[in-house]
């Protein structure tokens, strides 16, 4: 099935119709990361209704619109969001593999502090794992961590994404980050 | 897209007139069905993904932001425990869920609602 031309619809219809036309998609893979050395590892799963629509494209916005909210949303004069706008009118992205939908959702859920710089340090903050990699049980679950074994050869950057969406993205979002002093 | 009606107000034959503003701002614009430990997401809208946190709390995120960090909603378990459940509203994309009886948190079924305006 083919996708509407959707730049400059609401994305809340968008999802309606993407609820209507597309089969939920349940991902095996997991995202699992540490957000600070006093907490458990967290585990993130994708929702089935979202993967569907990052495979199918057409639907979601870029990632930098969230990364924009974000910024506007960590000023501390902020009430309300005034560039919703930009959910609606960005032109969608295309179709994602199982795998690149994964990573936009690292982009678009897990904090910043953790992805960008995952792999600093004596073992990686963050792992992409399947779901039969996980304990199958809970005992334990306020100890999980990431294993010290694991070892992450996964030199992706956020600057590819602004290769793929042909944006200077660097640029966009320091001057945003200035201008929120969010993570200056 | 087809089907589609553009109106200000709905009448009813025997309850009056209502604005479409108030059916468009009354209703729920969040909604998740999540099992025990957080994992697994079983029905859902408006939902970009979930995140199992630690034991008894879970983090929801949605794809299309809340307008303001001051949104309503509520949170409940599917089975009968000596746990209360209560939602924090942390940001316009997310919402955490907790289980906690007063002396420690549980993993339970969550059954999440959030309303307000969308961004």
């Amino acid at each position: 099935m083919n996708t509407p031309e959707f730049q400059g619809t609401n994305l809340w219809e968008r999802l309606h119709w993407a609820k209507d036309n597309l089969e939920p998609v349940q991902t095996d893979y997991r995202v699992v990361f540490e957000n600070d050395v006093d907490s458990p590892a967290s585990i993130l799963v994708a929702d089935p209704n979202w993967m569907a629509c990052a495979l199918q494209g057409g639907i979601l916005p870029p990632v930098w619109v969230y990364w924009l909210l974000a910024a506007d949303e960590a000023h501390p004069d902020f009430k309300k969001h005034t560039r919703g706008y930009l959910l609606h009118d960005t032109r969608p992205i295309g179709p994602l593999t199982e795998e690149q939908a994964i990573e936009y959702l690292i982009y678009k859920d897990v904090p910043r502090t953790v992805w960008e710089n995952y792999n600093v340090g004596n073992k990686p903050k963050l792992v992409i794992c399947n779901k039969s990699q996980l304990p199958q049980t809970r005992e334990w679950r306020n100890a999980w961590g990431i294993s010290d074994e694991v070892v992450s050869g996964n030199s992706k950057t956020v600057q590819q994404i602004e290769k793929q969406d042909g944006l200077d993205l660097t640029e966009m979002f320091s001057n945003e980050l200035n201008r929120s002093k969010v993570y200056a | 897209m087809a089907g589609k009606i553009i109106a200000d107000q709905i009448q009813s034959t025997t309850a009056g007139t209502l604005d479409t503003k108030y059916v468009v701002t009354g209703s729920v614009k969040v909604r998740a069905n999540t099992n025990n430990t957080g994992t697994t997401i079983n029905e859902s809208f408006n939902v970009s993904s979930l995140t199992d946190v630690t034991t008894g709390q879970q983090d929801l995120y949605f794809t299309n932001n809340m307008s303001t960090t001051t949104w309503s909603g509520s949170i409940d378990l599917r089975s009968v425990s000596d746990d209360n459940s209560f939602l924090d509203p942390i940001s316009t994309s997310r919402a955490d869920g907790y289980s906690y009886n007063g002396s420690a948190y549980h993993d339970n079924h969550m059954l999440w609602m959030i309303i307000g305006d969308l961004a």
